[in-house]
């Protein structure tokens, strides 16, 4: 038996045939006929998706007159079909790099995805996957994706990240899917089995004791995944309220499938801070805001301001390094510096533009050590703001530190709480979360965590300060109900976790 | 030629989508149509073209249509827009 480890990107478990797909660059002595070949194969083929506009616009991108007569001149000149569609991508991203729009910039993958899918076709005739394919592709393309959907099993890619287009997709059709893999060339064929459950592994020749235990496990998860279907919209009530489950999410991906949700109870804005060259501007910060606003019919968001520092380090800002980064500057210490001030500056003022435009958003922040902190926050950003605009929007913090657990209802600015578990854990033990020497001592339900939790929910309730969890142990079903059972209303948590959390208190609350 | 000029309500202005159901729905009929947003102008059958406008909510586009059937294109954008060409 041979084992190949990768990164998950989707969970689930599958047994298949791995079928590895290359878009050969190497032998590429297609002549222009082959292209207009291809490419009318490819529109016939998506044009079929009626209902897809995905699929509809590529056929659309497909006859675009502008596109074959661009291909035509480059091949005149290169005589090289590949070359040719690179030159064409590199012209369409120049193009887009120059519009102040970011969805619009955005769509330049639809157009890496176009190319990609005609060198495919050019390179593999016809890509006839059988039932149960296990696809491994260096980088995956959403359209193949799209196309062989019942005939996919499994996904394995070379690249890819957690918020790619296909990543995305597989989460959504509940297909497993790992990254980081480097599969032999000889393994074309073999019949692998796929745990994205606890391995993030695929197995090839395992024996007969491994192939009754994976059964096993594909038959029990396929029955779970089948009976949380049923429990993702029910309600769930206690004491004749009802608990409102919200999601956390970190990327303007994750806002578009989400549905039938009470909100976003936690928006980690410091994606928009990551895998770049410079800050970004108010604009863009607007737009992305209110992308995920629309994007979520613009339910409620509680939106975090960056926080960054600790483990979350970002180039071009030039923050120092330290010692001790989780005890340093970090979330809301670090927004006296120039440069994290005015991104801090124009995150707020777009929030309170959108709120006049009928978006609905709370303002929350991290990582407060005390009282003094939020006061100095409040009056810096959010009061010129409230005059500004003459509206108010809801302000909170996150509760992390055991000092702000202790105090934060002396706060009259504060009108809601989010506890934070990962890091209140982390403080209140002092247990390095990131350290698995230790990883025995940080236990969300330890007692004196356990405790403090207790005293975080009286005290937001003798004050009437709305009080919901965010943290991770939020999503464990039997913490969901010590909460809820304590008085808590809201969770919020990863958006896959829900029917699980809700499965369990339908039975146990 | 028939003129034509809106407000784009789409929350996400005229990028792909609207793009691609309005070529559907103008399929086999003999028109010619440009867009002309933000200083600029395109063919509506050079996709790059009408992504490279740059269209969003708000901005005001001016379509121009020309051709045979240039009546009948016109009445199909006409009750398109009323629906933001979400279908």
């Amino acid at each position: 038996m041979k084992k190949f480890e990768g990164n998950l990107l989707s969970k689930g478990i599958a047994k298949g045939k791995l079928k590895i797909i290359e878009a050969n660059s190497k032998n590429c002595d297609y002549s222009f006929e082959d292209f207009e070949k291809a490419v009318d194969e490819l529109k016939v083929k998506y044009e079929k998706y009626e209902d897809d506009y995905l699929m509809q616009s590529r056929a659309l991108m497909l006859e675009d007159e502008e596109f074959l007569n661009f291909i035509k001149d480059k091949f005149d000149k290169t005589k090289n079909i590949f070359k040719s569609l690179d030159a064409y991508y590199d012209y369409a991203k120049e193009l887009f790099s120059q519009l102040d729009d970011d969805y619009l910039k955005e769509r330049i993958h639809d157009i890496k995805d176009l190319v990609e899918s005609v060198k495919l076709k050019l390179s593999n005739e016809d890509i006839e996957l059988g039932e149960n394919t296990i696809l491994y592709m260096e980088d995956m393309s959403a359209s193949l994706f799209i196309e062989n959907r019942d005939k996919i099993a499994g996904l394995l890619t070379k690249k890819g990240s957690y918020s790619s287009h296909v990543a995305i997709l597989a989460r959504t059709f509940k297909i497993p899917m790992l990254t980081n893999i480097d599969v032999e060339n000889n393994l074309d064929g073999k019949e692998i089995y796929l745990d994205a459950l606890e391995e993030n592994s695929f197995y090839v020749e395992p024996d007969d004791e491994f192939i009754k235990k994976f059964k096993e496990k594909e038959i029990s998860y396929n029955k779970m995944v089948k009976e949380l279907e049923e429990f993702k919209n029910k309600k769930i009530i206690y004491k004749n309220n009802e608990i409102k489950f919200k999601a956390n999410i970190g990327s303007v991906e994750e806002s578009e499938i989400i549905e039938e949700i009470d909100g976003i109870g936690l928006l980690r804005t410091e994606f928009i801070l990551f895998d770049r060259e410079k800050a970004p501007d108010y604009k863009e910060q607007k737009e992305i805001y209110q992308t995920i606003s629309n994007n979520l019919g613009k339910k409620e968001i509680v939106l975090r301001t960056f926080d960054i520092g600790g483990d979350k380090q970002i180039d071009y800002l030039k923050l120092p390094k330290e010692k001790n980064p989780f005890l340093g500057k970090r979330g809301v210490r670090l927004y006296e510096e120039e440069k994290v001030h005015k991104l801090v500056e124009d995150q707020i003022e777009s929030l309170f533009e959108l709120s006049k435009e009928g978006h609905n958003f709370k303002i929350m922040i991290p990582m407060v050590s005390n009282n003094r902190e939020v006061n100095r926050f409040f009056e810096e950003f959010i009061k010129p703001k409230q005059e500004k605009y003459n509206i108010k929007i809801p302000f909170g913090i996150m509760v992390e530190t055991p000092s702000m657990a202790l105090s934060f209802d002396k706060n009259t600015n504060i009108d809601f709480i989010s506890v934070g578990t990962n890091d209140l854990t982390q403080y209140t033990l002092a247990v390095d979360r990131t350290n698995d020497e230790i990883s025995d001592l940080y236990d969300y339900f330890d007692e004196g965590v356990m405790e403090l939790i207790d005293i975080i929910i009286k005290k937001a309730i003798n004050k009437g300060i709305d009080v919901s969890f965010c943290g991770e142990s939020a999503a464990i079903p039997e913490m969901a109900k010590l909460l809820i059972e304590k008085g808590v209303k809201t969770l919020s948590m990863s958006y896959s976790n829900i029917p699980e959390v809700k499965k369990y208190l339908y039975h146990n609350l | 030629m028939e003129n034509l000029a809106f407000e784009v309500k789409n929350e996400e202005g005229f990028h792909i989508k609207p793009l691609t159901n309005l070529s559907k729905k103008l399929k086999g009929i003999d028109a010619d149509v440009v867009i002309n947003a933000n200083g600029k102008e395109s063919n509506i059958k050079s996709v790059l073209g009408v992504l490279a406008l740059g269209i969003k909510k708000g901005d005001k586009v001016e379509f121009k249509i020309s051709g045979k059937e240039e009546q009948k294109a016109k009445d199909i954008i006409v009750e398109m827009e009323k629906e933001g060409f979400e279908n």
